[in-house]
């Protein structure tokens, strides 16, 4: 693609990985403990904070070990196409940084990160009460700042975002957390980082909405016994209830704070 | 001139009480044993009686049950439950004083940004024309810049709302109309509460406006006082030229304006009396040093003081 | 919000005041806001650093290293042999849309080029600092691709001054992984990461001061209102030795010839004092830096 407004780097560039010969790394090791001592059923521990991007109405940064994600929400403010519309508009945009992922990514948006404004679109749409919102639209801004994980860091977008538009006091039906699992060599491993990644068959990511017990969307890849799949669903479901107090506790936070 | 660099400061730690499952109960599960004074997010669970009527933020499943939509606090009046949000765009209501900028200049109307969900619009039949009761004409239509043009701030308030959520203003007293003589700021609008007047002259000279969307005007009191008969006056609404400031009355607008930053960058409630507390605890600092981060803190822990004394 | 919009008589009384050296928010002319910086918070990078105004602008810098190939400029002799023995920078920035309402959709696009160009042509060339010719690894075939990739997260007004500072710390940051060559010319990479080196000539990397011309006088670090209020800005680039690497007017006025002199010694004495007191604070970071890999390690958006 000439793109003659940026300065082109060379065609073909190869990231220095440092290239220990994959057999050497063991996943588990005899007491079925990950490398950095999690259980196959655990999730790594997550930091959420709101309110840091001051032009945002709302916004939000999740940190999981050394996925960064930062999410700023604009809304709800007029529409500019003229046509009306009885319901909201919703608009995601995510983006990796350049420096986010071990080969560097081109500043232009490709056809992933699209797919991926598309996911979250349709994991948050049905928690926005968009019903209220006649004429405006509320656009979501999601940039990857560092990525451990493509799944999870999609699952981790899906929990940021949905903070961020409750930081923006957006009327929503209910949080949205969100958690990915991958299938290795039969078991099922949740929120695996990038080394895990490399070695899946198969992946899950889910989005769900706690309150309401409904799973706002699902997400997966490669070929799965369907027993597998729902032990999945559950072992998900079930860190999203823990991650959802982690969103409740990081939106009240200001209040504590004032006090 | 010299160029300070900080590091950054670790947040404040809470404590983390185990309760017999092992889970971290976090401080606010005990704020939240009183119904009246519940926060709340998105999904919780409210009340599962079916004698309370909904309000904002909050809306029924189907099981009857009450559930938040907004991150907030639980307000009820009589049977009527309402989540007044922390942080949230602001909604207009007839009578509220509201500070705005023209976006655009239209047929008969401008339309006036007021930081909320649709821009506001201010028809031309609302503002006052110069002269002594004046209708308008035809020649004013063709004219409209000559009142407001793009980019002018305006104190209006506020007439009646439309079904989508716009709002319409007025600007026909004198005390409405084009601000001059200080400068802007933007504060959360949570953060400024109705009052009866909206209009404060300090005692350090300072006249401050606060707007109930977010908008805070703070300037140098006028000289001049209005007269609704005098053709002059009503011309001198729409100028927009300044008086002249001196340097005192322009540090003294500085040091307000910082405070009103300190307060809303610890999260107090912005009115006169805070204002005025946090005025006079800044007065050990030099104006800029306001802008440090340390001594904000100790401007807002004084105020705070203060207030509970 | 009207993010681009001003009254005039906002505009009469910020003029003023820089008029009597009194801004808005009570600064002079010459005051700059306070700069909270930290280091080393991408693991993915080879190195970063953040810059931030309180509740202001805020940058985000990457630096990644590659490997890549020289390219053959077939041209002229001369350069092409000096070119061979080079690595290679590359920057791009990019003003993300949650900095600003103004950012969205297409709104960047002008933005960003604008700066990209900046950036690259003051980094990229001899004024640069870096020193290009440790980082070729195979004269005439193989070098280090330095990607230098700037992120606006934040928007609170003088986006370009932060974009250096933070690039010039991101790259204090930065770790070139040793390189061993084999007999058949195959690029081995040292496992070991305490061997990986700093990038020499990074301290000579320089650092803009962007100066905005109101009404007669100018002014540093300017907020956005005061943006608005601007006709012209001018960016002087200067390092730590006090040589002046690259100027340029931004803007649709025009500056006086004396008015430009005065500006280019002011930026020139702003610089190398911001330099001094930020390589003060990175020989600082070190240290706690080194302290905080034994803790764990705080959300970095954590602090205020």
């Amino acid at each position: 693609m000439a793109d003659r407004r940026r300065i082109q780097g060379p065609e073909v560039s190869v990231a220095p990985i440092i290239l220990k010969s994959p057999n050497k790394i063991q996943l588990l090791d005899e007491n079925l403990c990950r490398r950095n001592g999690r259980n196959l059923e655990d999730i790594r521990s997550i930091y959420l904070k709101t309110g840091l991007i001051s032009q945002a109405n709302g916004s939000a940064f999740i940190e999981l070990s050394k996925t960064k994600i930062v999410c700023g929400v604009y809304g709800p403010r007029q529409t500019k196409i003229p046509a009306f519309s009885g319901k909201g508009n919703l608009n995601c945009e995510i983006k990796f940084a350049p420096f986010s992922c071990p080969k560097r990514r081109p500043p232009y948006r490709d056809s992933q990160e699209k797919e991926l404004s598309q996911l979250i679109y349709e994991a948050l749409t049905p928690s926005i009460r968009l019903d209220l919102l006649p004429k405006s639209t509320i656009d979501i801004y999601i940039t990857i700042l560092e990525n451990d994980g493509t799944a999870s860091c999609l699952a981790a977008a899906i929990t940021c975002a949905s903070v961020a538009v409750a930081d923006a006091g957006i009327e929503m039906l209910d949080l949205v957390p969100a958690c990915s699992a991958s299938y290795i060599n039969g078991q099922i491993f949740m929120d695996s980082d990038l080394i895990e990644e490399k070695r899946e068959s198969g992946s899950l990511v889910l989005s769900y909405m706690p309150s309401l017990k409904e799973i706002t969307h699902i997400l997966q890849s490669g070929e799965v016994e369907l027993n597998l799949t729902s032990q999945a669903i559950e072992q998900c479901t079930d860190s999203c209830s823990k991650i959802y107090s982690i969103m409740i506790d990081s939106l009240l936070l200001p209040i504590q704070n004032m006090k | 001139m010299n160029v300070q660099f900080l590091f950054p400061k670790p947040p404040p730690s809470i404590e983390e009480v185990k309760d017999a499952d092992g889970d971290i109960d976090m401080l606010l599960k005990s704020q939240r044993q009183k119904f009246e004074t519940k926060v709340v997010t998105p999904g919780e669970v409210i009340a599962k009686d079916t004698q309370y009527m909904r309000g904002h933020g909050t809306y029924l499943d189907e099981n009857e049950t009450h559930l938040a939509s907004v991150a907030g606090v639980v307000e009820r009046v009589n049977k009527l439950i309402t989540v007044r949000p922390l942080n949230t765009r602001y909604t207009g209501n007839i009578g509220d004083l509201v500070i705005g900028r023209i976006t655009e200049v239209s047929n008969k109307r401008w339309k006036v940004d007021i930081n909320s969900r649709q821009d506001a619009v201010l028809l031309l039949s609302a503002i006052h024309l110069p002269g002594v009761q004046r209708r308008k004409t035809e020649a004013d239509e063709l004219q409209m810049r000559k009142f407001y043009s793009e980019g002018d701030l305006l104190v209006a308030e506020i007439q009646g709302s439309f079904q989508d959520g716009s709002s319409s203003l007025h600007t026909r007293s004198l005390k409405y109309g084009k601000l001059r003589n200080g400068s802007f700021l933007i504060v959360p609008p949570t953060l400024v509460q109705r009052t009866k007047s909206h209009f404060h002259r300090l005692d350090c000279g300072v006249d401050v406006t606060l707007g109930l969307n977010g908008y805070v005007w703070v300037s140098k009191p006028s000289s001049r006082v209005l007269n609704e008969m005098s053709e002059d006056d009503s011309e001198y609404i729409y100028s927009n030229e300044n008086e002249p400031i001196g340097k005192d009355a322009r540090e003294a607008i500085a040091r307000v304006c910082n405070c009103i930053n300190a307060l809303s960058k610890s999260y107090m409630s912005i009115t006169d009396t805070t204002i005025s507390y946090a005025y006079e605890a800044s007065l050990n600092f030099s104006v800029k040093e306001i802008l440090k981060l340390e001594s904000i803190e100790l401007i807002a822990n004084q105020t705070k003081q203060r207030l509970k004394a | 919000m009207s993010s681009s919009l001003i009254s005039p008589s906002e505009l009469d009384y910020i003029i003023r005041g820089v008029d009597d050296n009194l801004r808005a928010d009570g600064r002079g002319r010459l005051d700059y806001r306070e700069v909270i910086l930290e280091t080393g918070l991408i693991f993915q990078a080879n190195g970063s650093a953040r810059c931030r105004l309180s509740k202001g602008t805020d940058v985000l810098v990457g630096v990644k290293v590659e490997i890549g190939s020289i390219e053959i400029d077939g041209t002229d002799e001369e350069v092409a042999a000096v070119k061979a023995k080079r690595g290679r920078v590359v920057c791009n920035v990019e003003c993300s849309p949650i900095a600003s309402q103004q950012f969205a959709g297409r709104g960047a696009d002008d933005i960003n080029n604008e700066l990209t160009q900046l950036v690259d042509r003051v980094l990229n060339g001899p004024q640069g600092g870096l020193n290009l010719e440790k980082l070729c690894i195979i004269p005439g075939e193989e070098c280090w691709v330095v990607y230098i990739d700037a992120l606006v997260l934040d928007y609170g007004g003088n986006i370009l001054d932060l974009i250096f500072m933070t690039i010039r710390a991101a790259l204090y940051n930065t770790r070139v992984p040793k390189t061993v060559i084999e007999e058949d010319k195959e690029v081995e990479i040292s496992d070991d990461v305490e061997e990986w080196e700093r990038i020499e000539g990074w301290e000579l990397v320089p650092i803009s001061i962007t100066l905005n011309k109101i009404g007669t006088r100018h002014i540093v670090d300017a907020t956005v209102l005061e943006e608005l209020a601007t006709k012209a800005k001018l960016s002087v680039m200067v390092n730590k030795n006090g040589k002046i690497c690259g100027i340029q007017k931004i803007g649709g006025g025009s500056i006086e010839h004396g008015l430009l002199n005065e500006m280019m010694q002011t930026g020139r004495s702003i610089g190398q004092n911001l330099i001094l007191n930020l390589d003060k604070m990175l020989q600082k970071e070190d240290e706690i830096n080194a302290e905080r890999a034994k803790n764990d390690k705080i959300g970095f958006f954590a602090a205020a």
